[in-house]
């Protein structure tokens, strides 16, 4: 049986529209307009145990209302989602106690105190027995390298440290599953790779299913082989990140190390050009012109080195929110 | 019944330790602690000062006297600031994390929701308006206890215990409001107001405003009622409607908070 099961989950929000202004304030006061936001709209997916999966869409596509169903948090409009076996809007106190979502721009350390003392605080309502919290809060922190700073003041914790002392305050009860809402957000590159690392090991380590946003590829590239990609509250793509570039990748990138200069004109003549800084040049081909393409630029310039390649994952990406091909 | 004992034990333990983080919390402020605990102080003594001068006037007011009345403030103070300490300020909070989404970290735990939102964080600063309502209140006792029926003092105690929860189930529905209208501020800023009718005895009001202030917005449980009945002011059967109004009340904000939580919408992160 899948730990997460999601089946035509809906989820539209009553938004009041009122034009900018104070004469849009008052008129706002004596009628007011009311918009419905499909911000989940017919969306089904299963997540087995284990799994960590990518979760990822542009701004506003519905995954953190994605997350916020699957939590309990928010009450789905229609549909039926069931979370280890558990229905999430219930929210009851034992699913509550297996489950964790981390939203990287909300807290719940106490800002006054040291970090500890929120841990205390959780071990208490989470009813962790004190040997088994011991044991935990001493992995989790060797994990996150945080020994020195669990006394400190949250408000004197730089984001970093903050986020993973976060983290420690929501995994402390050995959540079966984990919801991580952008949980590298506003890091640097060294403490989103440390945080990337930690999340892999936790998976491995606990056999914990984990649905992760990010806007950051790359903490998806590293961490889910699977992934779900949401728009405007429609899934439009569930499966493994590899397919994503066998799926919408229509072309592929040619790039040449030339031996010596070439005069431009030469070169646009062969193929369209997506970057050229001698002596690197890369050209922009369709599938099925690869290989004709190849053979004219090893035929009419100076090569030292050619490789075929595709085209980044970000790319493909953007390409697919922008140019909303979902064919 | 073991397990009714060992949630109580369970929510005891966890209010210990939300106990604990709000001193260490206040003793990192202390100066600004000191400064907000003197406001209410000049408050009350401005109130003395006020209700003085009308008596230089009037011998009575309501068929009550100065220091009945003077009783009356310290009973409506010792209430009201108990209140204030352990969950008005939560409540006037939880309006705000409505607004902010902070709300969602409370949801997330395998706890009562409620008593998180309601007993979070305690206000020390009013202990030193506190200690001072209370000197108030025994002053004045001792200036009308030749008046006082001492066989009264339970039913005087149930009076009080009834004033704590109406007080609170009345700020409980309000704030739930925030649930649906995301705002609710206005209207507990609104029942805070209208707390002003129970400072005085309820016998200056007219009939219909007294049946509304006893039935449908109880403020006047939260001292009148009880002050009235130790002083003989009005007869056993008031103290047989307190416990139906509290039961009452309970059921509402049960369930308006829990319709509420359907509606609830939280905020983009």
């Amino acid at each position: 049986m899948a730990v997460v099961e999601v089946k035509n989950l809906k989820k539209y929000f009553r938004v009041h529209k009122k034009e900018p202004g104070l004469i849009g304030s008052i008129k706002s006061l004596i009628s007011r307009r009311y918009e419905e936001i499909k911000a989940i709209d017919d969306i089904s997916f299963n997540i087995e145990e284990g799994e960590l999966v990518g979760f990822i869409g542009p701004n506003g596509a519905g995954k953190t209302t994605t997350l916020k169903c699957l939590s309990g948090l928010l009450y789905p409009t229609a549909g039926f989602i069931s979370v280890l076996g558990f229905l999430p809007p219930q929210r009851k106190p034992e699913f509550l106690r297996q489950i964790s979502l981390v939203m990287g721009q909300k807290n719940q350390l106490w800002w006054d105190l040291p970090p500890l003392e929120t841990f205390q605080l959780n071990k208490e309502i989470y009813e962790i027995p004190e040997e088994k919290y011991k044991e935990t809060l001493k992995e989790l922190v060797a994990l996150l390298g945080v020994e020195d700073i669990l006394k400190v003041q949250v408000r004197k914790l730089s984001l970093g440290q903050r986020m993973k002392c976060e983290l420690i305050a929501a995994l402390l009860h050995s959540p079966k599953v984990l919801f991580l809402d952008e949980p590298t957000i506003g890091l640097d590159v060294v403490a989103q790779k440390k945080m990337r690392d930690f999340i892999k090991e936790y998976n491995r380590r606990y056999k914990a299913t984990i649905l992760l946003t990010s806007h950051y590829m790359g903490d998806v590239k590293e961490l889910c082989r699977r992934v779900l990609i949401i728009d405007k509250g429609k899934l439009v793509f569930d499966g493994q990140l590899s397919q994503i570039t066998q799926k919408y990748a229509d072309h592929k990138l040619i790039s040449v190390i030339l031996a010596q200069e070439v005069e431009e004109k030469t070169l646009k003549s062969l193929g369209e050009i997506k970057e050229f800084s001698f002596p690197k040049l890369v050209y922009f081909v369709k599938r099925e012109e690869v290989s004709k393409i190849a053979a004219k630029v090893l035929e009419n310039l100076p090569v030292a080195d050619l490789n075929i390649e595709e085209p980044p994952i970000e790319d493909i990406i953007r390409e697919l929110f922008t140019g909303k091909n979902y064919a | 019944m073991k397990q009714l004992v060992n949630r109580i034990k369970y929510y005891l333990r966890v209010y210990f330790f939300l106990v604990k983080f709000n001193v260490m919390d206040i003793l990192i402020y202390r100066a600004n602690a000191l400064v907000m605990g003197l406001a209410p102080v000049v408050w009350l003594t401005t109130m003395l000062i006020f209700l003085a001068t009308i008596f230089s006037q009037v011998k009575t007011l309501g068929g009550w006297n100065f220091w009945e009345i003077v009783f009356l403030t310290g009973v409506h103070e010792v209430i009201f600031l108990l209140t204030w300490a352990t969950f008005l300020t939560n409540l006037r909070k939880f309006v705000e994390e409505i607004k902010t989404g902070r709300f969602d970290q409370i949801l997330l735990k395998p706890i009562s929701s409620r008593f998180l939102v309601s007993f979070r964080n305690l206000d020390f600063t009013s202990v030193g308006s506190l200690l001072n309502a209370f000197f108030v209140f025994c002053f004045s006792l001792g200036k009308i206890i030749e008046k006082i029926d001492f066989l009264k003092i339970p039913g005087f105690l149930i009076f009080l215990l009834v004033a704590y929860f109406v007080c609170y189930f009345i700020y409980f529905i309000f704030a739930s409001l925030s649930l649906f209208f995301i705002n609710s501020k206005t209207f507990i800023d609104w029942v805070f107001d209208a707390t002003d009718f129970d400072r005085y005895p309820a016998e200056i009001y007219t009939p219909s405003l007294r049946i509304f202030l006893t039935f449908f917005l109880p403020i006047l449980f939260f001292a009148y009622y009880p002050t009235a009945y130790l002083l003989g002011k009005i007869g056993e059967e008031y103290l047989l409607i307190g416990p139906f109004l509290v039961i009452g009340l309970g059921l509402i904000s049960h369930f308006l908070w829990h319709f509420g939580l359907q509606h609830y919408q939280s905020a983009s992160s």
